[in-house]
């Protein structure tokens, strides 16, 4: 793989520390020199030969200092040259620290740490639920929802994350291994089956995390669906998983496999069923004498041929297939037994009531009464007897795709999800609909409790929510990080054609606003949207109105609230069924007391309404510019309602150009980190400042409640960075630029700004004074992605990575981006690249994409994203870390040393400093939090009786304090109650600091404190 | 062909309010009369359906009149007897409502009504036949009446009985008094002989037994909706087999009723709005419903439980309301037929519901309308009492673009006259003569002439009304001026055929034609109909003239009835317009027998010399039966086109039909020298079967011996709807017609033969294919000529498009070793064609083969094919008619307005349920 970043290579000689020396600018043209003896990094960072900075006019009010760009040498092209390729690969086998490797890919999690053990990456938080029906656990006391590849078990009482397994993975197994489906094992109430998409399963107590170690491959092909049913035959009562997946040789197949635990490398198999035909469903009934399965618009009904059988291998089923003209997405079978037996064969009389209902991707449902004894009452001439009448009920109300359906447990009503957001129940013998709209997204899965009290709901945003049936009401909800993710594959609805929406070409990933809120490190904001998967070939703009919160310490979700306007309770189509489009929120920052939020939000209407103005001949782009919506919004949070209170709202703080009065893109947003002050650059190349004035009436101070001023909001300095009456060539005044950057110093004293430019023109603002103190050219190249402060060097990333001393004006270093990233398109970059700095341990990170090449059209699922950690004094990085997602979003973790990452997974990782970990408040993996003694509660009750003390004990106490408490309660009982809780109660369990924290904190007390007590 | 495209022409479809077929059900063995469909129409119509297993023809239009309306039909069926080894099937007699006191019975053979009812009761909203009685019934009471009596539901709350036995409509009794308090008795129907169930407008259903007037049960709906009405009104009940009732009602619900303890057992919230026609099926085992928001729903019984009910689909139709329905198995039918305000009757699958298509009858008559006078570029077209006359005229502007012509009315047409007939009768038929100076009208009472006079000024038709004869006092279905415009041929009522002869055409401005004062009367072949089939069934109706066309040269004359006989009169003599009016008008003469005693005179006066004497000469000419018309055969089905082939060239040929009549002189001092001339005759039956006659010879042209229907093309022989006229293009040496119905036009070439689908498709295995593909197709063979008609909807639904969930074939795997295909689903009968076999191509091949190859040799490959055999177009529809208006340029071909009647164009009454409102109020969004 790659490395995304090519290093600026030096001059022979080796400077170990950085060296500050003025550029000269009759330095160009380095010729390219052979490779030093240095191996590994330390080659690659040698510092530029010469950076001489410009002396003249550093005190200027407008003086422009022209810094020599340093001259990049393109790394990898050099590497290649003939020459040295035998160099390289001696220095390869010869070197401690093995040099970046192509080819080598499964040593890209272990590479790092040999390359540089100062930093590590956590496991990894959050992540998505995957679109399988969650499982309610027999006592209804637990859900059981999966991520990609973990097992989470959620209380339904306090919604709170109980128990998360995460299966161990053979070391061979795809980057993109997940798990498929998983199921309550019926003759164990405590097992759960879980079916990876390599074709593993795994056989785990949920109750104590066992399992999660061996596996059953059943197949070498993967699995596509996975089913288990408790099968008694010769005396014997055991779980037999059917499962479906491709056949080596072309084909697909279901088979059913006797799964014993004595003997685990010995697993009966028998295929039952092939076809060519991909099937994506599968379940059983009945101990699994009837199993019905989907395929492709294809019903498969199965039914158990004898009970009489020793083996799997054994098992016989015999099927009948129907068609039905549209693709089957969804489908559930109840059975029921045979009351009437009139006018059936004798072979069918005890069969049961098979009833099936299904749904397809164009959104209607079709129910199927008693459809076994009708398919397998065929006479012998093969002809149907009559009066039976196949046809089944057809039920249209969903205009889409129904992602699920299901029936309740007495057979009377049907529930079923869709992309409406509309929970519909279907009365069945009144032909009456129930509706229970506005979710805030599409519904996934419906899973009907065991006792049919209550519905699980899954949603598309990343949430889950337990109703109760009789009055729709919510009793838990669970909600992840909702911020998008890429889909996993193709979706079966893509199939229906419609309406294109506004697509990104190329592909790219919208970068998710995202910021930690200083004044509780722990909250994560987010701006998502409702829709959160990307395809993977043609992206959507995707809309990200809602700001959702999200606490890292407890992989929990706090709040969510809208930003801009949303279409949740409104009607979300347009009468010709184009969807609404949602504003989305570009950028998010936070003051630095964490009060004040600012946020951008831009709108275009869709293209499609203005296709009218074709015949004008007028360019179209220009009439979506022209009605495009831009909003600058100050939040301030409120400590009443919990939520960001909108203050101020400015409608198109940018316009289009110096003349327009349009509304034009903003670029960046800084906050200023000493004070309540906010910049932004935009689209006519005015930096403008944000601050607050005190709101009055008449001259009197409007105040709040508590006494406290109204501040609004309003534009303090709008500078502009005029640079027509600075560059000879003209040409260039009539395009708009495309990018821009703004930051702040980390005193908030210096305010630095760039729009576009050939030249790489860089302005330095003093902010109070809103004066462009001094201009650089040559500090970035080509398109600016982003610009940070570190100290007193300006961090600016474009196709270039340079380090900048605005003090000194040198250059500190510089390093050129691969081909691969660089060859990007302007906008792919500003989404898909990523730099932060991280002021405590001194250090910025960058995260660049890189779509490796492959046959066909371009896809986001061949992009994978690098993250390299550098050091503010040195050009070797800290850290590289290759990510097999794209970063969305990247962040420095405020309260200690290190990074928080968001990737399309929607998992957040940390990268963090080794031996910092005292000082962080940060995400620690779920499992971390997890510890073994938590379940044995609820494991002795279920296994017992249902025992209503134990639900009191938990609620109180809740799992993640347990454990310490326990732990500590038998080793050290000198420690007073009231230094234990002043750790810990001090707030709702899902705020408490990270465990690893309150662990040291309690270490804390008995190791420095002990001796002392125990004397007194 | 230069055709003008005409959409201005106002005719106003009229809402269909009842539907009835004359049998629900018709088993395979029972002897019954053959089905027919009425439609009765707000403008009184009431048409006559044939559903001739698929290719629905309208056979009738009964003629209603001013402020009259059909607002309920229903058919009673005289039960079946047995005499003599003879079985006389009972008749079928109509009944009909309309806002009124009265029970109107109608005699359809003469199109008129018979007998009428009425009492002391208020209007009658609804009515319903008494079920005819089961065998079990009838033995367990022998003495019982057998035949059906009638309910009438009346808007005062009265029910009132009608019996209809000894052949007569009477009031029988008055079951239920009307009084003050009483809601509106808005639906009706019989559970059994005895039991009458009675929806109100008062939430209530009311059961009564006919045999004491007693109440049975009062069961009520409870109370409306929310925030609607409080009183539901049911709009609609019907008892199935099992004596189960259903009803549906103004909350858009349906519900289910038991039959024996009269409780509600289920109700199904189906449609958004009011439920206001129910179906079933014979054996109860499937509910149809239409309602005010367009949908029909299918209902059948839900897996679960006895009686339970659950609606299987719906789906839209129509247009608009879902106002009336009816249904009809048997015969290789199974079908809904439902109708609204939007005019056009749908024919819904009803056993293969979901697997054949839909399908909708034109909702303009078969009769076109339309007539013009094409030496003067007029268009003439009426309906109900009104006649609009129009002047097309060429644009000068875009003579290339006659789309356009509707967008620039002023230049291309002009109405010229506007006549609004006195008297209630509607029009049954108008004939305009070909200089356009003569209009006649036709009523059901009464004949009107006028001429037609040019104002010089102004391009403006002067209207004056003629004194008609005598004998125009009786009114006429059909009448028509012959093309010289010498005769006026009246078909009456009752089907008599008359003739008057104009003595001066009145084409001068100033003279007023004058006709002969004595009508010559024409009567046809008796067809020895058997008693029993005369006196039961439908009777003569059958016999019903409902073609007429004369010869170019106006010297023959074809008539067809709806048998399929077509009987054909010449014209003997050469015209003497010296001979002297008579000076006596024999009363005699005038028509005013019976019908019946005219066919018994005819019977035995079938001698021709016998016949001679009486028929009456004028001006030396005498109409007579050709001599060969008997030997015409019945066509399989109702000619719906009677055309006899202009011959351009006939002139030039020798003539060869005179010597074979030659021998036929008689001393009479008048010549009776046969029209000469070749006289073909092209027929196209309802079913699309097309032949050609030699009228004089009696038998098929050679054309048609060579080209009989199976070897039309495919595509042809596919579509649906039936022919409704032709025109005739013999410009420039073409012999072509251009056939064309509602929805198509369709150009054959006559000159040549069509190319034989045996010569494409390699002789006899196309033959063997297609007989196999017929013979595996269970249940489509309803159809004639290759159409593919399962059970007289639409047709199949491909299985690529089948929206039911479900295929027609299911796959068996039995543990991977067994794997076969079966049916799923049935036919709803299976029910072979016992109509008829494929036509075997053998001998027309024969005929043709030695022709067709010298063509070949001539023609150098029979893939050069310079002008088409066949051409068609399905660009404009509906087509009302298209008309004659002039010759046409040069090369172009005839001069032709094609009149359109979009649906939409027609103005239909406001609905109360828009297009899609019902999504915003779904989920309150």
């Amino acid at each position: 793989m790659a490395s995304a970043l090519k290093r600026k290579r030096g001059p022979v000689e080796v400077l170990d520390t950085p060296k500050r020396s003025k550029s000269v600018k009759n330095q160009s043209g380095n010729p390219l020199r052979p490779v030093s003896d240095k191996a590994g990094w330390e080659a690659a960072f040698n510092p530029p030969q010469e950076l001489v900075a410009p002396t003249n006019g550093v005190n200027g009010n407008h003086s422009h200092g022209t810094p020599e760009s340093p001259e990049a040498v393109d790394y990898e092209a050099y590497v290649q040259d003939e020459k040295y390729k035998d160099a390289i690969h001696q220095r390869e086998k010869l070197s401690q620290n093995v040099l970046y490797d192509n080819s080598n890919k499964t040593s890209v999690y272990s590479e790092p740490k040999k390359t540089n053990d100062l930093w590590k990456l956590s496991e990894p938080i959050g992540g998505r639920m995957i679109n399988a029906d969650p499982v309610f656990t027999a006592d209804e006391k637990f859900l059981i929802v999966a991520n990609r590849r973990t097992i989470n078990v959620y209380s339904t009482l306090n919604s709170l994350l109980t128990r998360s397994v995460k299966p161990i993975l053979k070391d061979d197994a795809p980057r993109t291994t997940r798990i498929v489906t998983y199921c309550l094992s019926p003759t164990h109430p405590n097992i759960i089956w879980v079916a990876f998409s390599d074709g593993s399963v795994f056989r785990i107590d949920w109750t104590t995390g066992r399992g999660g170690n061996d596996h059953w491959t059943i197949s070498s092909t993967g699995c596509i669906h996975m089913t288990v049913a408790s099968m008694e035959s010769s005396g014997r009562r055991r779980d037999v998983v059917f499962t479906t997946e491709t056949k080596k040789d072309g084909g697909f197949r279901i088979t059913a496999h006797g799964m014993s635990q004595e003997t685990p490398s010995d697993t009966p198999t028998r295929t039952i069923y092939t076809t060519p035909n991909r099937i994506q469903f599968l379940k059983t009934a009945k101990e699994g004498s009837v199993i019905v399965a989907a395929s492709g618009n294809r019903v498969l009904l199965g039914r158990l041929r004898s009970t009489e059988y020793n083996t799997v291998e054994n098992i016989r089923y015999e099927f009948r297939i129907f068609e039905s003209t549209e693709v089957i997405k969804s489908l559930d079978v109840r059975v029921s037994e045979r009351k009437e037996t009139d006018g059936l064969k004798k072979s069918l009389k005890k069969s049961p009531v098979v009833d099936v209902v299904v749904g397809n991707i164009r959104g209607v449902l079709f129910v199927h009464n008693d459809l076994l004894a009708k398919l397998f009452s065929q006479q012998a001439d093969g002809k149907l007897p009559p009066g039976i009448s196949m046809v089944p009920r057809k039920l249209h109300w969903h205009r889409q795709v129904v992602h699920t359906v299901k029936w309740s447990l007495d057979g009377n009503y049907i529930i079923s999800g869709g992309t409406e957001t509309v929970l519909v129940l279907w009365q069945l013998d009144t032909g009456k609909q129930q509706f229970l709209p506005h979710m805030s997204a599409t519904i996934q899965n419906v899973v009907v409790a065991p006792s049919g009290t209550s519905y699980a709901i899954q949603l598309a945003d990343n949430s889950a929510m337990i109703l109760s049936t009789a009055e729709l009401e919510p009793t838990a909800n669970i909600a992840g990080i909702q911020a998008s993710v890429l889909e996993s594959e193709e979706p079966l609805e893509a199939q229906v054609e419609k309406v294109e929406e506004l697509s990104w070409r190329p592909p790219l990933v919208q970068s998710t606003p995202a910021i930690i809120n200083p004044a509780n490190p722990s909250k994560l904001l987010l701006g998502v949207g409702q829709t959160q998967e990307i395809s993977a070939t043609k992206p959507q703009v995707m809309s990200n109105p809602f700001l959702q919160t999200f606490d890292l310490g407890s992989a929990h979700n706090l709040s969510r609230q809208a930003l801009t306007r949303t279409n949740i309770t409104n009607v979300n189509a347009a009468p010709s069924t184009h969807p609404l489009s949602e504003p989305r929120v570009t950028h998010m920052k936070i003051s630095h007391d964490g009060k004040w939020l600012a946020t951008v939000d831009e709108w275009t209407p869709p293209a499609r309404e203005y296709d009218f103005l074709k015949h004008r001949g007028k360019d179209l782009s220009v009439e979506v510019q022209q009605r495009r919506e831009v909003f600058l919004k100050f939040w301030q949070w409120s400590k009443e309602s919990e939520l960001w209170e909108l203050v101020s709202r400015i409608d198109s703080p940018h316009s289009l150009g110096p003349d327009s009065g349009d509304a034009g893109r903003i670029f960046a947003l800084a906050a200023d980190p000493s004070s309540s002050r906010f910049s932004t650059i935009g689209e006519d190349s005015i930096v403008r400042t944000w601050g607050t004035k005190t709101r009055k009436r008449d001259g009197v101070v409007v105040r709040a409640k508590d006494g406290n001023a109204f501040r609004n909001w309003h534009c303090q300095h709008a500078i502009c960075l005029g640079k027509p009456e600075l560059l000879e060539g003209s040409g260039h005044s009539e395009k708009y630029p495309t990018s821009g950057s703004v930051t702040f110093s980390e005193d908030g004293s210096v305010l630095a700004a760039a729009c576009d430019s050939d030249d790489g023109l860089l302005h330095i603002v003093d902010p109070d004074s809103g004066i462009i103190r001094l201009s650089h050219t040559g500090l970035f190249e080509g398109t600016i992605i982003g610009m940070e402060f570190l100290d007193q060097d300006l961090i600016v990333l474009s196709n270039k990575l340079f380090v900048f001393d605005v003090v000194s004006e040198t250059f500190r270093f510089a390093i050129k981006l691969a081909s691969s990233p660089a060859s990007l398109t302007p906008r792919q970059k500003q989404e898909m690249m990523h730099l932060a700095v991280d002021r405590r341990s001194r250090t910025f990170a960058v995260a660049l994409p890189t779509f490796s090449v492959q046959s066909g059209k371009p896809s986001l699922w061949s992009a994978s994203c690098e993250l390299t950690v550098f050091h503010q004094d040195s050009r070797e990085p800290q850290l590289t870390e290759e990510f097999p997602t794209i970063i969305t979003a990247l962040l420095p973790a405020v309260s200690s040393e290190g990074y928080i990452v968001l990737d399309t997974a929607a998992e957040i990782r940390t990268v963090m400093k080794k031996g910092s970990q005292a000082v962080t408040a940060l995400a620690q993996s779920t499992s971390a939090l997890e510890l073994d003694t938590v379940p044995e509660e609820p494991t002795s009750e279920m296994l017992q009786e249902e025992d209503v003390e134990g639900v009191d004990d938990y609620l109180l106490t809740p799992a993640a304090t347990q454990d310490g408490e326990g732990d500590d309660d038998n080793e050290h009982p000198v420690v007073t109650q009231q230094q234990l809780s002043e750790i810990f109660d001090i707030g709702p369990s899902f705020a408490l600091p990270p465990m690893e924290e309150m662990f040291y904190q309690v270490a804390g007390l008995f190791s420095s404190k002990p001796l002392a007590q125990s004397v007194s | 062909m230069d055709i003008h495209r005409c959409r201005f022409v106002p005719f106003p479809p009229s809402t269909i309010n009842a539907l009835a077929f004359s049998h629900s059900h018709i088993s395979k063995d029972q002897k019954a009369a053959p089905p027919r469909l009425a439609v009765g129409r707000a403008n009184g119509d009431i048409e006559l359906w044939n559903p001739q297993g698929g290719a629905w023809l309208q056979e009738t239009i009964i003629r209603g009149g001013k402020d009259r309306s059909i607002d309920g039909l229903v058919w009673t069926q005289d039960p079946t007897e047995e005499v003599d080894g003879k079985i006389f099937i009972g008749k079928s007699r109509l009944f009909s409502i309309g806002y009124t006191t009265t029970v109107t019975e109608w005699d359809f053979a003469k199109g008129r009504p018979l007998r009428q009812a009425s009492g002391n009761h208020g209007e009658i909203w609804c009515i319903a036949a008494q079920p005819p009685i089961s065998k079990s019934e009838k033995g367990a009471d022998p003495g019982q009446w057998v035949g059906q009596r009638l309910i009438a539901g009346c808007t005062d709350g009265a029910l009132v009985l009608y019996s209809t036995e000894d052949e007569d409509l009477q009031l029988q009794r008055v079951l239920v008094r009307p009084s003050a308090k009483k809601a509106k008795v808005i639906s009706v129907v019989f559970q059994n002989r005895n039991i009458v169930v009675a929806g109100c407008t008062d939430s209530t259903i009311r059961i009564y037994d006919i045999r004491n007037g007693s109440t049975v049960r009062n069961m009520t709906l409870g109370s409306g909706p929310k925030g609607g009405p409080k009183e539901i009104i049911v709009w609609s009940v019907k008892a199935l087999r099992d004596g189960t009732i259903v009803s549906g009602d103004s909350t858009g619900e349906i519900k289910i009723w038991d039959g024996k303890l009269y409780t509600l057992r289920q109700r199904i919230k189906s449609h958004q709005q009011d439920v206001l026609s129910l179906a079933t099926n014979f054996d109860g085992s499937a509910i149809f419903s239409g309602g005010m928001d367009r949908r029909t729903v299918v209902y059948k019984p839900a897996g679960k439980g006895k009686g339970r009910w659950a609606e299987v689909a719906h789906r839209r139709f129509h247009t608009h309301d879902v106002k009336t329905m009816a249904s009809f198995e048997g015969g290789g039918l199974s079908v809904i037929v439902s109708g609204g305000p939007d005019a056009a009757p749908t024919v819904v699958p009803l056993g293969q519901y979901g697997f054949e298509n839909q399908r909708s009858l034109p909702f303009l008559p078969q009769d076109t309308l339309i007539r013009s006078a094409p030496k003067h570029g007029l268009m003439m077209n009426w309906w109900d009492r009104e006649i609009h006359i129009w002047h097309i005229r060429k644009d000068p502007d875009c003579t290339d673009n006659d789309e356009d012509i509707e967008n620039k009315p002023p230049q291309g047409r002009k109405l010229v006259a506007k006549i609004l007939i006195k008297g209630e009768a509607n029009i049954t038929s108008a004939a305009l003569n070909s200089e356009g100076s003569l209009l006649a009208v036709s009523t059901n009472s009464e004949i009107k002439l006028f001429q037609l006079r040019p104002k010089v000024e102004e391009d403006i038709l002067r209207v004056s009304k003629l004194p008609g004869p005598s004998t125009c006092c009786s009114g006429a279905r059909l009448i028509q001026f012959s093309p010289n415009g010498k005769w006026l041929c009246i078909i009456r009522p009752d089907s008599q055929i008359l003739l008057l002869r104009l003595l001066t055409s009145g084409t001068s401005s100033a003279s007023s034609p004058t006709f002969h004062p004595k009508p010559t009367k024409l009567t046809r072949l008796d067809r020895k109909t058997e008693k029993h089939i005369l006196l039961g069934g439908l009777g003569t109706y059958d016999r019903t003239i409902a073609q007429l066309a004369f010869s170019a040269d106006s010297r023959i004359l074809a008539v067809s009835d709806i048998s399929g006989h077509i009987d054909t009169f010449v014209l003997t003599g050469q015209e003497d317009l010296s001979q002297a009016l008579p000076s006596n008008l024999s009363e005699a003469a005038s028509p005013s027998s019976s019908p019946s005693s005219s066919c018994e005179s005819e019977s035995d006066s079938d001698d021709p010399d016998e016949g001679n004497a009486k028929k009456q000469t004028i001006c030396g000419q005498t109409w007579r039966r050709n001599p060969s018309a008997a030997l015409i055969p019945k066509l399989p089905s109702a000619p719906v086109v009677l055309s006899f082939r202009p011959s351009a060239t006939s002139s030039k040929l020798p003539n060869g039909t005179v010597a074979l009549h030659s021998t036929r002189n008689n001393p009479n001092p008048i010549s009776h020298s046969l029209p000469g001339g070749e006289a073909r005759l092209l027929v196209i039956t309802s079913t699309s079967q097309i032949y050609e006659f030699e009228v004089l010879k009696g038998s098929l042209s050679d054309w048609s011996r060579r080209n009989p229907t199976s070897v039309f093309p495919e595509e042809f022989k596919r579509t649906l709807e039936t022919v409704r006229g032709c025109i005739w293009d013999l410009s420039l040496g073409r012999e072509r017609v251009w056939l064309y119905s509602v929805g198509w036009i369709w150009m054959f070439d006559l000159s040549r033969d069509l190319p034989s689908s045996s010569s494409q498709n390699g002789g006899e295995r196309g033959v063997v294919v297609n007989g196999s593909k017929k013979r595996k197709r269970n249940g489509n063979g309803g159809g004639s000529g290759g159409r593919e008609r399962a059970s007289g909807a639409g047709g199949a639904i491909p299985d690529s498009q089948l929206g039911m969930g479900i295929s027609r074939s299911m796959k068996r795997v039995i543990h991977e070793e067994v794997e076969e295909d079966s049916q799923l689903i049935q036919g709803s009968m299976d029910v072979d064609s016992d109509t008829n076999t494929p036509d075997l191509p053998d001998l027309s091949l024969l005929r043709r083969g030695s022709k067709d190859g010298g063509k070949r040799g001539k023609g150098g490959g029979s893939s050069y094919e310079p002008r088409p055999h066949d051409w068609h177009t399905f660009k404009y529809r509906p087509i009302m008619g298209v008309v004659l208006i002039g010759e046409g340029e040069e090369g172009l071909g005839p001069e032709v307005a094609v009149v359109e009647r979009p649906a939409w164009e027609a103005g239909l009454p406001g609905r109360w349920e828009g297009e899609q409102e019902w999504r915003d109020r779904e989920v309150g969004l």
